[in-house]
């Protein structure tokens, strides 16, 4: 069913039925993050700098990694205000963004969880070996 | 005169439960064509039992009727609005006559004619009182 | 010039000026503080201070324009009345009290505001003096005072902070315990105001004040003074407070939907529907997003307001009848009203792109993102299909289907100046949705969701919009499906008999308490242990001791020779 009926059968029975291969929502990963990355991984960068995102007074939840876009979305605000629907084109970027962004925590959440039944698996196999 | 004692007759009885059923079908039935069938089936079932002689047996009828539609009562039945009950029913309080009575001399005073009026219609009414029906002596509390 | 005209077009001026402030401030992200010395002496100082928001501003021209639409509208509404003057000045009262309450930083001002909602609301219920009204008015005032008690109560807790500015304190004394029961108490107050489920029951009886009473006060204004309290307080809700307020909310909308379809009368319904969309704005405040709540506010209003406006139409023109039973088919006598009517209700529904879609279904979307339980998905789902369930009922027995009204009528559209009333709120209802997105959200919510969540809202529509059709629906042959189910129908529609509380609750079963209690303890177990069992005992005792009185030689001598015994044997 998976992305058709959403997260729920998924997620949800999983931490509530198999509760030690689930990581919980709130959770942040626990194995080494290079593993199984023979190449090394890109680290991400912040576009926006301290000084712009303090001057704006962004609030500190949205001070992430989108923080350029959002940045934009909101000079092009204030220089077409009140007509604010010409800033379509920044609020779609700053979206996809915000989307790009997800897509990878919902990455870091599918690779913490599958290493973690490779773990069960592994701690099964010896539990039947012995 | 005609004083409300209480007695109803049978027949009184009876009128009064079919108007109540007939109300009561009212409320459950809201379109007027399905209201209209239904109180012509009620109609029927009144009519079945309207020859019965033994006044044993119609008290007893009339007693499960209004069992039933005590039963089957809505519990938001349908009222016009300037009934009682209702949701308009007495908005526009008009206030009884013997207020002006009450009023302040001061206040009487712009009105001298009306007033002074109102003084000749006040004996008048009392001798219209005591010609039809007779002085009446103070009673003693 | 008519004192409606008056008062109309000066609230109509004031509130685009408003509006053009607020968006101002917006995107400047102004606060404005007004300072007013009251007194000085010595060098103490009474102050009066003001806070200009662009929160305060938006909600200001908001209450503005929809009571100018209101007065001019009830310029006609009321003109069988010969006391019009009155009825506008109270509604004007209204307007500064809630004017009052809006701008005021600190809890005195907001106490005044709040305490002149709760009194010019009761004047104004109690406008028609009959029965019901005045019992109507007893509920409200009643269940308004327990919120100014709980008000009152807050303002003592605040004194331990030093000043009763409120603003200052939210963010840093946020796990405070002196603000945790601050916190409850106005938590408690704006329950109170805004109906929800211990005290629900004055909403639905306040219907008998006259329909523009209704539109104003009772859809946008003093129940919402309730949710824009707790906008104003929200910094310094903690976790549990905000557990409780979400299921006192998802409950409120719960039962108000459920109740809405199944009653019958007009006003009752779209009080209903007003108290069900409450608990959702609660819902999201307990939620977090507390911008979303005002945005809801601010929709909610003007749909709301047009509806009840809509309905008042109707009454009016078939004469003060408010029985749904009794409307049908009057889309051909009324067919102006039917389009306002109809969109409006469509707006509450949640259709796509009217004003209501983008605060419902921004809403649906944020719950979606966020882990909740599956009982408030449930609940909320369930309840926005139940609103589509009753607004559809609503349309369908009163503008669909044959005429069903009495046989000698007369229902016509004549009224210009009630529909001028509505026709300015139509134009805002389809398009304020949109533009104040736009406005108010400086930092966009992004909302990424799978298909099936996101098309739920829709389809929960859909649904609610089929169980509407066949709740409603009558043939000849068609059994009254509430006629099988009785008890379960007069307990839906009863509000869950939760009215017993504020009504019955209070004054007949105490008193058959109390007159049990005065028969089996006062004239009972009183009188066996206090007055009459004393009186017996020494009665008794008293004839015990005249025989010793009875100077009777036998007795004196047993008792030498019995105290005779007891010396010698000791």
């Amino acid at each position: 069913m998976g992305a058709a009926f959403g997260y729920f059968p998924e997620s949800g029975f999983n931490l509530y039925f198999h509760p030690e291969v689930t990581p919980g929502p709130n959770e942040k990963p626990t194995f080494d993050p290079l593993l199984g990355f023979e190449n090394g991984r890109k680290e991400r960068v912040m576009i926006a700098t301290e000084e712009e995102m303090r001057s704006a007074k962004i609030p500190l939840e949205h001070r992430d990694y989108c923080a350029h876009h959002l940045l934009k979305y909101l000079s092009c605000r204030k220089d077409n205000w009140p007509w604010a629907v010409n800033c379509e084109h920044e609020k779609h970027v700053y979206s996809h963004c915000k989307y790009e962004d997800y897509v990878i925590r919902m990455k870091e959440y599918e690779r913490e969880r599958r290493l973690r039944v490779r773990e069960y698996n592994k701690k099964q196999h010896e539990i039947a070996a012995a | 005169m005609s004083l409300p004692t209480g007695l109803v007759s049978h027949t009184q009885k009876v009128k009064s439960l079919y108007k109540q059923a007939l109300r009561c079908l009212e409320s459950w039935y809201d379109r007027r064509e399905v209201y209209r069938y239904h109180a012509v089936l009620m109609r029927n079932r009144f009519d079945l039992n309207k020859d019965i002689k033994d006044m044993r047996i119609a008290k007893d009828l009339i007693a499960q009727g209004e069992e039933e539609l005590f039963k089957k009562q809505h519990w938001l039945p349908r009222k016009f609005p300037h009934s009682p009950g209702g949701v308009a029913h007495g908005r526009e309080v008009i206030p009884p006559d013997w207020v002006l009575d009450y009023w302040h001399p001061l206040e009487k005073a712009q009105y001298p004619e009306y007033f002074a009026r109102r003084e000749q219609r006040k004996r008048e009414y009392v001798k219209l009182w005591e010609k039809k029906f007779g002085k009446s002596e103070a009673l003693p509390h | 010039m008519h004192i409606c005209l008056i008062f109309s077009g000066l609230f109509l001026f004031w509130s685009t000026v408003f509006f053009l402030f607020s968006i101002y401030f917006i995107v400047e992200g102004l606060t404005w503080f007004l300072e007013f010395n009251l007194l000085m002496i010595n060098s103490s100082s009474i102050v009066m201070t003001l806070l200009f928001d662009w929160m305060t501003f938006l909600f200001m021209s908001f209450v503005l324009f929809i009571s100018s639409m209101v007065i001019f509208y009830s310029r006609e509404y009321m003109a069988s009345d010969i006391f019009i003057n009155r009825f506008i000045m109270l509604v004007v009262m209204f307007v500064f009290s809630m004017m009052f309450l809006i701008v005021s930083p600190n809890l005195i001002s907001i106490l005044l505001g709040w305490d002149g909602l709760g009194l010019v609301s009761y004047c104004l219920v109690i406008y028609y003096q009959n029965v019901k009204s005045f019992n109507a008015g007893m509920l409200t005032a009643l269940s308004n005072r327990i919120g100014d008690v709980a008000l009152l109560m807050a303002i003592a807790w605040m004194v331990n902070y030093g000043s009763w500015n409120y603003v200052f304190y939210l963010f840093q004394l946020k796990g405070d315990s002196y603000m945790n029961v601050i916190s409850y108490l106005v938590v408690l107050a704006a329950l109170t105001k805004s109906a929800q489920i211990p005290f629900s029951s004055w909403l639905p009886a306040a219907m008998a004040a006259p329909t523009p009473v209704s539109s104003l006060v009772h859809s946008s204004t003093l129940v919402t003074a309730g949710v824009y309290l707790l906008i104003r307080f929200n910094f310094c809700f903690n976790e549990w407070l905000m557990y409780f307020l979400l299921f006192i909310s998802s409950m409120t909308m719960f039962m108000s939907g459920l109740g809405a379809s199944f009653e019958f009368d007009l006003k009752k319904i779209i009080a209903l529907s007003t108290l069900s969309q409450l608990g959702l704005m609660m819902m999201i405040l307990s939620l977090g997003s507390y911008e979303l709540a005002f945005f809801h506010l601010l929709t909610h209003a003007l749909f709301k307001a047009l509806l009840f406006m809509c309905a008042g139409n109707i009454i009016h023109s078939v004469g003060d009848f408010q029985d749904i039973r009794y409307m049908g088919g009057l889309v051909k006598f009324l067919p102006l009203t039917c389009v306002y009517f109809n969109i409006s209700n469509l707006s509450l529904c949640g259709l796509p792109f009217l004003s209501g879609f983008y605060s419902k279904d921004l809403v649906a979307e944020i719950m979606s993102m966020g882990y909740l339980s599956f009982y408030i998905y449930l609940i909320f789902y369930v309840s926005i299909g139940l609103t589509v369930c009753y607004s559809f009922r609503l349309v369908y027995y009163s503008f669909v289907g044959s005429f069903n009204f009495l046989s000698l009528n007369s229902v016509y559209e004549g009224s210009v100046m009630m529909i001028k009333g509505m026709g300015g709120l139509i134009f805002l209802v389809i398009f304020m949705g949109s533009s104040l997105s736009w406005i108010i959200f400086p930092y966009p919510y992004v909302i990424i969701l799978p298909l099936f969540m996101k098309i739920l809202t829709l389809l929960m529509v859909i649904l609610g919009a089929w169980i509407g059709y066949e709740l409603s629906k009558f043939f000849i042959s068609y059994d009254s499906l509430s006629l099988k189910n009785y008890s379960l129908s007069w307990f839906l529609s009863n509000m869950w008999n939760m009215p017993v509380i504020s009504t019955l609750g209070i004054n007949y079963y105490p008193i058959i308490g109390g007159s049990f209690l005065y028969k089996s303890l006062d004239q009972g177990w009183s009188e066996v242990l206090g007055s009459q069992g004393i009186y017996s005992v020494i009665v008794s005792g008293s004839k015990i001791s005249q025989i010793f009185m009875n100077n009777s030689i036998k007795i004196f001598f047993v008792l030498m020779i019995v105290w005779l015994m007891i010396i010698f044997m000791i």
